[in-house]
């Protein structure tokens, strides 16, 4: 009786090892895939980031001020810190 | 005889197996034993893949966070050769005009010119790359660092033998702003990315980061085998920098700058602002400049920061600290009057004389500076005395360098001590025979700012690795001046603003108390001063009460006027009038 359970045993892992290494091998695709998504997120990422940058370098918001109309206001008036009315009643 | 010839089949058979039998064992044992490190290695090159991941090179920020430099995609072209469809030089013929980028051909050109250059940086090209096709090599790197769009253009090509792979290439969204102080990314001997002059070359290092390496089992489709041997090195990034350069003074300081070298047809110029608290160097321009991103279009002289890496004669903005000295010591007092100021001096052979040839007879020692008096620095320097000048001079950083964090800094040392005669520390005591760099003044400045600290300047505030922030610490090196000292000089430069030479300025900026002192150095040609060459300079700083920054403005043989007070004086107003309203400093 007892010289079946080596027997089951055996049947219920080499079962096991199949469907494991099945698994691991469409894993192995799965991986694949992911890493190319990563490393295509990464450059997209990377190309944004140079994209937004080159967008709000001095030069470029200076050019795209000027063509709305802005322009260098020299004419600062700096307001007094001294208070211009009586503290005490 | 029959029998005999049946018995002698079988051992033949037995003879044939043994030698068969011994000749698979000895393949075996070759197999097993002597070649089974090769072939295991033949084997593991089959199914293990070596990657090799290369890290980012880190980021330069402005203050503010914004990047100075960063990278971005760009392409490797490279040729399987023995898998071109083409003959090598068609191949050649057709990428040549492609690879040169039309940005590439000097702007200031006249179209015939560009035209010509253009065909003749096409032809080198085309030379070039046949040479690589016809090398015995199955596989060769064309170009480096292609953009997107060229890359496309090849693709459309269909030129079966050519490939692309990945790499990044340094990009500058402020284009050529503090072009010194950032330096560029070049190749080495080796072909690897270095960087080259200013914070580029100083942190190399540190920016480069660690390649990393990946070992894997694959199968047939090149995908991974889970169970299989796996290894990997982890690439490291490179550190970010965070520098104290405000890059919007950085702006206003190139702009200004461009105009006065152009206004007053100067060789060149060059403008630093530092914080006198921490040693930070909020802007640091000189001009004319270079790309970084074009470097190798430019004239190599222009890579070297001329503020960190050329000397000059300061001239007349020197008295400040000779001044320093002399009342830190005590061997003058502010009411002190000069008593040989009423006519020029003869030291052995040499004539002593004031700028304007004008004297000031019984000048106390505010007026020695506001008329910036030679005569008056000579009375000062005899009082003072050499050792104690000597002293001074090298407490506060002249002759040796600041150690500021950027590649190239040079500092010519001083004579030795032995070799002072009596008219070398006369010449010095109003800023000739002596030579300093445009950094080490703003140094010594900020003595005078700060109340007496001598501070290294420092470009990178902070470094970033990974989750990690370092925070650079500020570094105070000696006290070189009392606080007191330091406040009765910088009276002294604000009257030297107030009613000095350059008064006029200040109707520009009326209210602000600035600290400052012009300069006019002759510069010295073979053995003589040349009369009409100078190098007009203004150093100083602002608000006078709680200083925010050090500034120094210098121009290189001005054409329009010879005087700091006409050229580099009204470019420091020009500066800080802008700066004030952006630091929200509100006149008195």
């Amino acid at each position: 009786m007892f010289y079946f359970i080596p027997l089951f045993l055996m049947v219920v892992l080499g079962v096991a090892q199949i469907y494991f290494s099945t698994q691991l091998a469409t894993k192995g695709k799965k991986i694949t895939t992911l890493e190319k998504e990563t490393q295509i997120l990464e450059e997209e990422n990377k190309n944004l980031k140079s994209e937004i940058a080159s967008f709000g370098g001095l030069n470029k918001l200076l050019s795209l001020a000027a063509e709305k109309g802005f322009t260098k206001d020299f004419q600062i008036i700096n307001l007094s810190s001294k208070v211009p009315v009586a503290l005490n009643p | 005889m029959k029998k005999k010839f049946t018995n002698w089949r079988p051992l033949v058979l037995v003879v044939v197996f043994f030698t068969l039998f011994l000749l698979i064992l000895l393949r075996l044992f070759y197999w097993q034993v002597l070649a089974s490190e090769k072939l295991l290695q033949l084997a593991k090159n089959q199914y293990h893949s070596q990657e090799e991941i290369m890290p980012n090179r880190g980021e330069i920020l402005a203050t503010d966070g914004f990047p100075l430099v960063t990278n971005k995609k760009a392409y490797l072209l490279y040729s399987a050769l023995g898998q071109l469809d083409k003959p090598s030089d068609e191949v050649a013929e057709t990428l040549a005009p492609l690879l040169i980028e039309p940005e590439n051909v000097e702007a200031s050109l006249s179209a015939e010119e560009k035209e010509k250059l253009t065909k003749n940086l096409i032809k080198d090209k085309e030379e070039d790359l046949k040479t690589k096709l016809s090398l015995d090599l199955s596989w060769i790197i064309l170009e480096h660092k292609l953009s997107e769009e060229i890359k496309e253009k090849i693709k459309q090509l269909e030129i079966t033998g050519l490939g692309f792979e990945n790499e990044s290439t340094r990009f500058y969204p402020e284009a050529s702003m503090a072009a010194h102080l950032l330096g560029f990314v070049g190749k080495n001997e080796t072909g690897l990315d270095t960087g080259y002059f200013g914070l580029e070359g100083f942190y190399d290092m540190e920016l480069r980061g660690r390649q990393g390496v990946l070992i894997q089992e694959k199968d047939a489709a090149n995908r991974p085998i889970l169970v299989g041997f796996f290894s990997t090195e982890e690439k490291k990034d490179g550190q970010n920098l965070v520098l104290h350069l405000d890059r919007t003074v950085q702006f206003i300081v190139e702009q200004e700058l461009e105009k006065a070298v152009k206004r007053y047809g100067a060789k060149s110029g060059s403008v630093i602002i530092m914080d006198p608290n921490t040693g930070g160097i909020i802007a640091m321009a000189s001009w004319p400049k270079f790309e970084p991103q074009k470097y190798f279009k430019s004239d190599k002289t222009l890579f070297k920061n001329p503020l960190i890496s050329d000397t000059y004669e300061p001239g007349s903005t020197f008295k400040i600290f000779v001044m320093a000295a002399a009342l830190d010591s005590e061997a003058v007092e502010k009411e002190t009057k000069c008593d040989v100021c009423d006519h020029a001096l003869k030291i052995d052979k040499y004539e002593i004389k004031n700028w304007n040839d004008k004297y000031h007879p019984q000048s106390t020692m505010d007026e020695i500076i506001q008329h910036s008096d030679n005569i008056g620095m000579v009375f000062v320097s005899r009082k003072l005395g050499l050792d104690n000048f000597l002293k001074y001079i090298k407490d506060f950083g002249f002759g040796q360098e600041t150690n500021i964090d950027l590649q190239g800094e040079a500092a010519s040392p001083l004579r030795p001590d032995n070799q002072w005669s009596e008219v070398d520390l006369a010449t010095a005591a109003f800023g000739q025979g002596i030579t300093v760099t445009g950094i080490q003044m703003v140094q010594a400045c900020s003595v005078i700012a700060n109340g007496g600290w001598l501070i290294e300047p420092q470009v990178v505030k902070k470094v970033i690795s990974g989750k990690e922030e370092i925070e650079m610490k500020v570094k105070k090196i000696r006290q070189v001046i009392k606080p007191k000292t330091a406040r009765i000089v910088k009276e002294m430069m604000v009257q030297a603003v107030d009613k000095g030479e350059a008064s006029y300025l200040k109707k520009k900026i009326p209210g602000f108390k600035i600290a400052g002192k012009t300069g006019t150095a002759q510069i010295p040609v073979a053995g003589h001063y040349d009369e009409e060459k100078t190098i007009a300079s203004f150093i100083g700083f602002a608000p006078a009460d709680k200083p925010r920054l050090v500034m120094l403005t210098s121009l290189r043989e001005p054409e329009a006027s010879p005087w700091g007070s006409e050229t580099a004086a009204p470019l420091f107003f020009n500066i800080a009038k802008q700066l004030f309203p952006y630091y929200g400093i509100q006149p008195e």
